[in-house]
This record gives C-alpha cells, sequence and structure tokens, in this order.
C-alpha cells in the first residue's frame, strides 16, 4: 500500500522532466535494480486512473515492472532525461510486454496505446500494441516513431493498456524496454532520469480552485476503511473556516472514496461530505465546502470541536488538507496570446509592451486578461501607464489569483481607465509588490467551471463519434432526478478541436443542442452545461425534455464519462 | 517374467492408443476477431450468449455448431484478440508464415492492403471453379471486388448487411404527381433513367412559388460527401478503389461537371452552405425543400419522419419513394456498383493447412439457417429497416427493396478518406473548374491511397 500511495504522488502530475544525477549508461531498462523513477503513472488524459499502481516484481523469470489499475492507466516515460543528448536520435521503441490471466483463470487478449509527444508542439501520435494469444504472452512489442523527438518541447512517451476482451482490468507487466535509433541500435539511456510532479497537471475535475489557501500542518494520516484519524485544528485552520471557504483533501483510497468526521461536535460526532463531497474525476482531491459543515454541526463553528478527521469506505492514505476560499475556475476561451509578453522585474517595478492590434481587438466586456506568472509574495497586477485617465495600477492586491494565474476583467480595466478603450493607452504592463516574472499573456471570453457536490455518475455513458455525430443513452431516473435548478452536467471528454456540448433529441420543443452557443464551458478535457442552459431550450419542465441525452462535438469526439452534480455557489 | 512382458506389452498398447488417439484429435479452426460472437465448439448451452433469448434463431445457431463438428470433424473457436491485436496478429504471424488463426476478421482500411500485399488466400486457387461464390451467386457468402480480380475479402450475406449503409435516392412521390411528370421508377423499369433525364426533372421541379424571385423548391438536394460516391458509381466509375487514383479519370470528370452544371448552371439543386451543410441537406425534403434527396434510413430515422418507433407526434404528410440512381454516360445499370462497402470483412491467411475445409467450416457456420433464407431475413428483425422509410406497407417493401438492390452491388472505395480532404463545397460553388479540382488534387488523392496502401 505504502509503495502504491508513494506513487499516487506522482500520478497527479504531468510530465516535468529532470535528471537528478547521472549514473552509468544502460541499454536496456530492466529494472533489475528495481528503480524505475524515470517512468511513473500520468493523470493528463481525462480518464486516466491516477490510482494505478506501480511496482517492481518477478515476472518471467526476471524482475518487470508491474502495472495494476482498475481504470485506464498511462505510464510516461522521462524520455528526454533517458536520451539525454541522443533523444533526436530516438526513432522507435522495443519492450516485452505481458499480462495477468483473469480471475477465472482464462486468459484475455489485452492492447493499449503507446503514446508519443513529438516535435516542436508536442504533438501526439500513437501506436497500438497487444498481447493477443495466451502461447504469446509475453511477447515483445517493437514501434517506430512516426516524428522525431525535439528537446526542450515536451517530448516525452507514455504506455497505456485500453482495451480486453473479457476479464476484470488486466494488471501488465513492462519490462526490458529499449530505445532505437533509425538502425534498430539500443541508444545509451541515462537510467538516473527521473519523472517529477507537476502541480499544475492537477486533476481539477468537479473542483473549485482555492485562494488564499491555509495549509493544515503535518495532515499525513493513513487509516483501513471505515477508521478515522486526524487532528486537532491549529488556530490558523480554525480562522480560515468562513462562509466560502472549503476543505480541500488530498488522498488516496481503493474506492476513490472520502470524506471528513468532526467528531467532537456539540451536535453529534458527524460524518461530513459522505457520498456528498465534491471530488475530481482522477479520486484524489476531495472538497467539503464550509456549508456541508455548517449543515451538520451547526451555525456557530465554535460548536464544531477542534478535532477533524478523515474517513473512507475503503484503505485511505490522506496526503494534505487546506482550507481557502472557494473561487470557480477560469478558462479562456477564444484566447489571443500576447506575442513576447515574457518579463520580469523587482518588486514595484514595471515593465510590458505594446499591446498589439488583436489583443486590443480581443478586450472587450466579458473578456479577462490572463497572466501567467510567479512572485514572491504571489501579487501580480496590471498597470496601464498610457491611459489618458492618468498612470493606472489595475487590480492591486485584488486580481483573482488561482493556480499561478491571475485574472482581471476588461470591467476592472474600464472602471480605472474608463469605458472607452481607445483612451487606455496602448502599454501593458505588469506589477508586484516582491520580484516577479511572467510566462506569458493571453485575453479571451471568461468561462468559469463549477464545483461539482452529489455527483450521480450517468452509468455506461461511454461514446465516441465523428464531427457533428451525436451519440448517448437513455437518462436513468438517477440522473432524471438529480437534474434540478443548480444542477451541472459534467462531460469528461477529448475532441480535436476542444468543442464539446449536449444534444437533447427528443425534447417536446424540438432537437436541441445545449451548450454551443458560445457561453459553453469546455475545456478540452470538461465541459459542464447548467440545468439552467437545458430549461432555456427544451423549456421549463424537464419531463418535457425528453428521456435521450446524447453528447456531439464540430469535431471527432470521445465521452468518458458524464455525471450531474450540484453547483458549488 | 512372462506376466511382466504380458503388462509391459499392455502398455506399450495403451500409450499406443493414447497417443494415436492424442493424433486424432480433430483440429481446431480459430477466427480472429474484435467482438464475441457465438457460437463454437467451447459452448455448452445456447444460453452462453447472453444477448440469446432463446428464440428458434438462437437454437439453430447453437446446433449448429455440432452440425459442423460431426459433419467436418473439426472444432473450431472464436477468438477475441481485441482490434489491435487482430492487426497485430495479421501483421506478425502471417508474414513470419505462421498464421495465428485460420480466419480473420479485418476492415477496410488495414484488411485490403493486408490483401494486396499477399498476406490473404485467394479463394480462386481453393474452390472449385464452379463454385457459386467466385460468381457472386452463393446464398451464404460474397466478396469484395478488388481490382486484382483476388477472391479474398469475404462478407457474409444477409438482408440487414445488405441494405445497411446504402444511401438511395429518393423522391417527394407527392411532388412529382404534381409536376405531372411521370413516376422516375418506371423510367428506370424502361431503362430511360438518365442523368439527363434526371437533369430535365430538376429543371422543372424547381420553383419559386410566391413569386417574390426567390427559389422555393429545388430539384434536388444532397450533402456533397453524402452523394458524390453514388453519381459517380453511377457513371461506372470508383474514386479510390485502387492504389492508383481516380480522380483524374473521363468518368469522374463528366461526374464533376454534372453536378456543377446541376448546382450552377441549372441551379436545380440546393445551395450548399457554408457551414453544417451536412446538417442542413440531409433534411431538405423534411420541409419540401427539394423533390430528389439522396438519403439513408438513419436519416430519415433521425426526426421521426414515418414514426417509426411511435414516439412522433406528427408524420411526413408526404411520401419519399427510393429509386435507382439515373445512369451517366459511362455507367451501366447492370454493373454498377450501388453501395461502397463499409463494416467489417473476413479472409483466410496463406499458409494455413487445408484452407479449403476452412472455408466451407466457416461457411457452414453462417448457414446456421440451412439456405432458408427467409429464417436469416426474418421480416420482424428487420422491422426497423422497413418503418423508418414509409407509413405504407406497399412503399416500406419498395424502398426495402431499393436498398437491398444496392447492397448486391459493393465496391472498396476509400472515398470518405480522400473526399475530406478535397473543398468539396468550393467546386460546387464555381471556385474551380472540374478540370482544376481534378488537377490540383489528383496527388492529394494519390498521397492518401499511398499511405493506405502503403506505397
Amino acid at each position: 500500500m505504502k509503495k502504491i500511495i508513494s506513487w499516487l504522488l506522482v500520478a497527479v502530475l504531468a510530465i516535468g522532466m529532470c535528471s537528478w544525477a547521472s549514473a552509468d549508461p544502460v541499454n536496456v531498462l530492466d529494472f533489475e535494480d528495481g528503480v524505475f523513477a524515470f517512468l511513473g503513472v500520468s493523470a493528463v488524459k481525462p480518464n486516466a486512473d491516477a490510482a494505478a499502481s506501480l511496482e517492481v516484481v518477478d515476472y518471467n523469470g526476471s524482475k518487470a515492472l508491474r502495472v495494476a489499475a482498475q481504470g485506464i492507466p498511462y505510464v510516461a516515460l522521462n524520455l528526454e532525461g533517458l536520451a539525454g543528448e541522443k533523444l533526436a536520435d530516438v526513432a522507435g521503441v522495443s519492450f516485452d510486454i505481458g499480462v495477468d490471466k483473469a480471475a477465472d483463470g482464462k486468459f484475455y487478449a489485452v492492447s493499449g496505446v503507446v503514446y508519443s509527444y513529438t516535435g516542436e508542439n508536442a504533438d501526439e501520435n500513437k501506436a497500438d500494441w497487444s498481447v493477443y494469444m495466451e502461447k504469446k504472452n509475453p511477447r515483445n512489442v517493437k514501434i517506430a516513431f512516426k516524428a522525431p523527438f525535439v528537446a526542450g518541447a515536451g517530448n516525452y512517451v507514455m504506455i497505456s493498456r485500453e482495451d480486453q476482451a473479457g476479464g476484470e482490468p488486466a494488471t501488465f507487466y513492462l519490462d526490458n524496454i529499449r530505445f532505437l535509433d533509425a538502425e534498430g541500435n539500443a541508444i545509451a539511456l541515462d537510467p538516473a532520469a527521473v519523472y517529477v510532479a507537476e502541480a499544475s497537471e492537477r486533476d481539477l475535475s468537479n473542483l473549485v480552485a482555492l485562494t488564499n489557501a491555509v495549509e493544515f500542518p503535518d495532515f499525513h494520516k493513513s487509516a483501513g476503511a471505515w477508521a478515522q484519524d486526524g487532528l486537532e485544528m491549529p488556530q490558523e485552520i480554525i480562522d480560515a473556516l468562513v462562509p466560502g471557504s472549503v476543505v480541500e483533501v488530498e488522498y488516496a483510497s481503493a474506492d476513490g472514496s472520502m470524506w471528513i468526521v468532526m467528531p467532537w461536535a456539540t451536535a453529534g460526532w458527524m460524518r461530513v461530505g459522505q457520498g456528498t463531497a465534491a471530488i475530481n474525476n482522477s479520486k484524489n482531491i476531495a472538497q467539503i465546502p464550509y456549508e456541508m459543515i455548517e449543515a451538520l454541526c451547526g451555525e456557530d463553528k465554535s460548536t464544531w470541536g477542534a478535532m477533524l478527521q478523515c474517513e473512507s469506505a475503503s484503505d485511505w492514505e490522506v496526503f494534505s488538507v487546506r482550507v481557502g476560499q472557494r473561487a470557480n475556475r477560469i478558462v479562456l476561451k477564444n484566447a489571443v496570446e500576447f506575442p513576447g509578453f515574457t518579463k520580469s522585474a523587482d518588486a514595484w517595478a514595471q515593465d510590458g509592451l505594446e499591446m498589439p492590434q488583436e489583443i486590443i481587438d480581443a478586450l472587450v466586456p466579458g473578456s479577462v486578461v490572463e497572466i501567467t506568472y510567479s512572485s514572491e509574495d504571489g501579487d501580480i497586477w496590471l498597470v496601464m501607464p498610457w491611459a489618458e485617465a492618468g498612470w493606472m495600477r489595475v487590480s492591486q492586491g485584488t486580481a483573482t489569483r488561482i493556480g499561478g494565474k491571475a485574472y482581471i476583467t476588461y470591467e476592472e480595466i474600464a472602471a480605472l481607465c474608463g469605458e472607452d478603450k481607445a483612451t487606455w493607452g496602448a502599454m501593458m504592463q505588469c506589477e508586484g509588490s516582491s520580484p516577479w516574472e511572467v510566462y506569458s499573456v493571453r485575453v479571451g471570453q471568461k468561462a468559469e467551471f463549477f464545483g461539482l457536490t452529489n455527483l450521480v455518475e450517468f452509468p455506461g455513458f461511454t461514446k465516441s463519434a465523428d464531427a457533428w455525430a451525436q451519440d448517448g443513452l437513455e437518462m436513468p431516473q438517477e440522473i432524471i432526478d438529480a437534474l434540478v435548478p443548480g444542477s451541472v452536467v459534467t462531460i469528461s471528454y477529448e475532441s480535436e478541436d476542444g468543442n464539446m456540448w449536449l444534444v437533447m433529441p427528443w425534447a417536446t420543443a424540438g432537437w436541441m443542442r445545449v451548450g454551443n452557443d458560445g457561453a459553453d464551458v469546455a475545456d478540452g478535457k470538461i465541459a459542464q452545461v447548467t440545468y439552467e442552459q437545458i430549461e432555456a431550450l427544451c423549456g421549463e419542465d424537464k419531463s418535457t425534455w425528453g428521456a435521450m441525452m446524447q453528447c456531439e462535438s464540430s469535431s471527432a469526439w470521445n465521452v468518458y464519462a458524464v455525471a450531474v452534480g450540484q453547483a458549488i455557489k | 517374467m512372462k506376466k511382466l512382458t504380458a503388462m509391459l506389452l499392455a502398455l506399450i498398447m495403451v500409450l499406443s492408443m493414447a497417443v494415436t488417439a492424442l493424433a486424432e484429435d480433430p483440429r481446431n479452426i480459430t477466427i480472429g476477431l474484435w467482438w464475441d460472437i457465438y457460437y463454437d465448439s467451447n459452448d455448452e448451452s445456447w444460453e452462453d450468449n447472453e444477448a440469446a433469448t432463446g428464440k428458434d434463431s438462437d437454437l439453430m445457431r447453437f446446433d449448429n455448431v455440432k452440425t459442423i463438428e460431426d459433419t467436418y470433424g473439426v472444432t473450431y473457436e472464436f477468438q477475441n484478440l481485441t482490434y489491435a491485436g487482430v492487426q497485430d496478429s495479421v501483421n506478425n504471424s502471417i508474414l513470419a508464415g505462421e498464421p495465428d488463426c485460420d480466419v480473420y476478421m479485418v476492415e477496410l482500411g488495414w484488411g485490403v492492403p493486408a490483401v494486396m500485399n499477399g498476406y490473404a488466400m485467394d479463394l480462386r486457387d481453393v474452390l472449385d471453379p464452379d463454385d457459386p461464390l467466385l460468381t457472386h451467386n452463393d446464398t451464404v457468402m460474397n466478396y469484395v471486388a478488388l481490382e486484382s480480380g483476388a477472391v479474398s475479402l469475404l462478407t457474409v450475406n444477409g438482408a440487414e448487411d445488405q441494405v445497411a449503409a446504402t444511401y438511395p435516392l429518393a423522391f417527394n412521390l407527392q411532388m412529382i404527381e404534381e409536376a405531372n411528370l411521370e413516376d422516375p421508377r418506371e423510367l428506370a423499369a424502361r431503362g430511360e433513367w438518365t442523368w439527363d433525364k434526371f437533369r430535365e426533372y430538376c429543371i422543372a421541379l424547381t420553383k419559386d412559388n410566391d413569386g417574390d424571385g426567390v427559389t422555393d423548391v429545388y430539384g434536388y438536394g444532397a450533402w456533397i460527401t453524402d452523394c458524390l460516391p453514388y453519381w459517380y458509381m453511377s457513371n461506372g466509375t470508383t474514386l479510390a478503389s485502387t492504389p492508383k487514383e481516380n480522380l483524374s479519370s473521363v468518368e469522374m470528370g463528366e461526374t464533376l461537371k454534372f453536378l456543377q452544371d446541376l448546382w450552377l448552371t441549372d441551379k436545380a439543386a440546393y445551395p450548399l452552405p457554408e457551414e453544417n451543410g451536412w446538417d442542413v441537406c440531409r433534411w431538405l425534403y423534411r420541409d419540401k425543400k427539394v423533390a430528389f434527396t439522396t438519403t439513408a434510413a438513419w436519416i430519415m430515422a433521425n426526426y421521426d419522419d414515418y414514426n417509426w418507433d411511435g414516439k412522433a407526434e406528427t408524420t411526413l404528410d408526404f411520401d419519399m419513394v427510393f429509386v435507382d440512381y439515373p445512369i451517366g454516360p459511362h455507367g451501366n445499370a447492370e454493373t454498377n456498383a450501388t453501395k461502397i462497402a463499409a463494416g467489417s470483412f473476413y479472409f483466410i491467411p496463406v499458409g494455413i493447412e487445408n484452407p479449403k475445409l476452412v472455408y466451407d467450416v466457416f461457411r457452414a457456420y453462417q448457414n446456421w439457417y440451412h439456405d432458408d433464407t427467409s429464417l436469416r431475413d426474418d421480416p420482424e428483425e428487420l422491422e426497423w429497416w422497413y418503418t423508418t422509410t414509409s407509413d405504407k406497407l406497399d412503399l416500406q417493401e419498395w424502398n426495402f427493396e431499393i436498398m437491398k438492390k444496392m447492397g448486391e452491388k459493393t465496391v472498396v472505395d476509400f472515398a470518405g478518406t480522400v473526399l475530406e480532404q478535397m473543398p468539396l463545397v468550393e467546386f460546387i460553388n464555381g471556385d474551380l473548374t472540374p478540370a482544376q479540382l481534378q488537377e490540383e488534387y489528383k496527388q492529394v488523392v494519390q498521397d492518401t491511397l499511398d499511405q493506405i496502401f502503403g506505397a
């Protein structure tokens, strides 16, 4: 369990890669020394099982990497760290792969995909692998990559298990991984390469963003199913628990469940968020809104008791607990990149660029300036030095800051610089109260994702279709029941152009597309359609909506899951 | 000592019998595919197929296993290799000379290249010269014609397989009657249903009903990528059936000119919208904006035109009737292909023992109905195909037969992959002449075919 959980830490990530220290180069990654830090479980794909476990075990007469997961595991390799200067020479990969028999003792064919991300844009390429017959299990797979790898462009390789002929999700084994040059020779690899987590890759589906978050010190606990463990809340946590706040628990549990327990509450021993907490699709972050605690433990938080514990219906481990103010996650649609806006300066120093026409054009009511940045004290704002209204600091100390990005709306600029943007002046600068660095600036229309509690999953909603083709299912009663005012349909998906919306083909009001009217909320992984959006098109009486719910996109699409939850507002 | 010798002899005899028995184990014929199919020698009851309900056809399919085993002295099994696994097995084991399976299910995109690369048995070398399969006259099996003439890509006969993925030409019967035009079915029956006649009809049916200078009804309307293959097939050709592109052919040039004339010169076809054209064009007929259209059962089911599921509150108040596509100058009603092959197919790989036996067993498996096609094509099971296209029994029957007839002449054509790379809307709108389109895009088509066929 410990090993599983230690790898779950890696699972929340993307691919940040580095090599700590060089070791003797090897031609093959054979796992004989038990080391596999050069790879990890990736949660980049919307359907990734971030709880997949990795372990070196004896298999087929030698050591091999065992990959076990209930969902779809994606094992990413830090190819740039492994191949180093030879990265551009990598033309193919060879590995041995085998699968376990199912619990019924039978062999079922299993297949998956070798993803390669190549070129300056880290374009995705796919090639299949399979173990398709018992007499050829394990087998050697050789794949030629379709395009060359480029250093410094986020290029890497990832192996998944995606399809099988039957049985429960199959555990598979990887061994003898060789990266090959164009002549088929094994390239020397640095086994000290490390696959590193990046916080930006956290799966935030169904979750709100936290601002001014306060870390619960030393909250690293684990217990068996239905057992509780926790700590007394320090004063800073108690202070942070105010209306509009949320308790965020980063965890791993075998069945994905997690909630908190307030055992010393005056109102009695209380489970809070059991089956109702907002939980991301990777099932490794749970959020419990202040109001959920208040509803059970009372309005006066001094009666809640100082002890805060965690619990799950299965074995669990909690890595951290934080409390912060909640904010809806913001996504920019039709975003326009401010070319060359990479700047840094000391505290209270400004730097920036004249706005090109495309940025001026993008600044319209409802738009937002997104600044990707870092600063020592976390603050950043805009300066409009040439505004006719005078040299202006905009949103000093008040910009919405979420996860390394700050958001300043058109309306905030207009409030200071005037409603006519022609009077704002062409220069846009950034500034902070501590040394700061801005990596990029974009302007686009603002779309906000809701955090969702009380999620009800739509059973079996795994569909795919070509552009402008619809597919879906009749809604079961639990989904119809969950569709109430304030609810949100959340769609976990991929599509070539990032678009996704719902179709209600049997609505009495007529065949309806919902959520493709420009106000849609979709980021290429998650799309949300509110009850009110459906209501506006299909009518106030949901019994007239028709039982069929379908998905559609303007490009080829895959939907991995659909659920209905209540928006945290 | 004698007793010991006798015992040894007895032991040797037993062992020898066992070895003989082992040697005589029936051959197990394997069919590699990517989903579960029933029934095979591993099944013990008709209930092993969870989708079965115990109806007569379920029982006949199950009983057929024993019949095959007894008739041919073999066992057989379906092996779900997964989709990727089938491709791996085809590409690796056949090339190595030791096919994993005796029959493979394939898709055209990789099945055709496999056949053309010599992975599949040509059944002309296996079957008797008078075997009805070779002349497309077998009740149970058929094959997809390839340029090489090889009889390798097998299909399974059945009304549902035939009607699926057909895109018939349909017309609004009442519009034809109101215009005092002869029923196109009569013209087709007399061999007079030609492109020229169709243009004549479309021009006659194009109308500005209220005299406001805006056309209200067009003779024809269809989404260009839906209809284009059916028009060039009606001119006796295909676009991307062989490793060499055919966009530049005379027949294709005629087809492109015919369609551009219909849209641009005659202005007798509904203008193609720049955006969401498919969405607009597929359902023009519902609003009586066109007299003829290229349609499909699934298109007509989409809005429940004739209340096939009993859920529609209203149905169309006119009849849509299917008719053969008119014949182009290079077309031939007897030989034109009328459907683009789609779905899954089978082939027997080279390198297996006794391919004739394998074919016979596979055919016998498919022939669970023992040549009684009324069992196979049970109208009750095909009800959706009938009821989607009309609410009148005679028209349901007629439309179904047209779709079925189209399904009889199937051809491999990677049109879908190719057409999406061509600016067809711009072409129809007159931005390119037919010759320009052919010249500018023939290499694009060729590049795509090179990828498909692995040139």
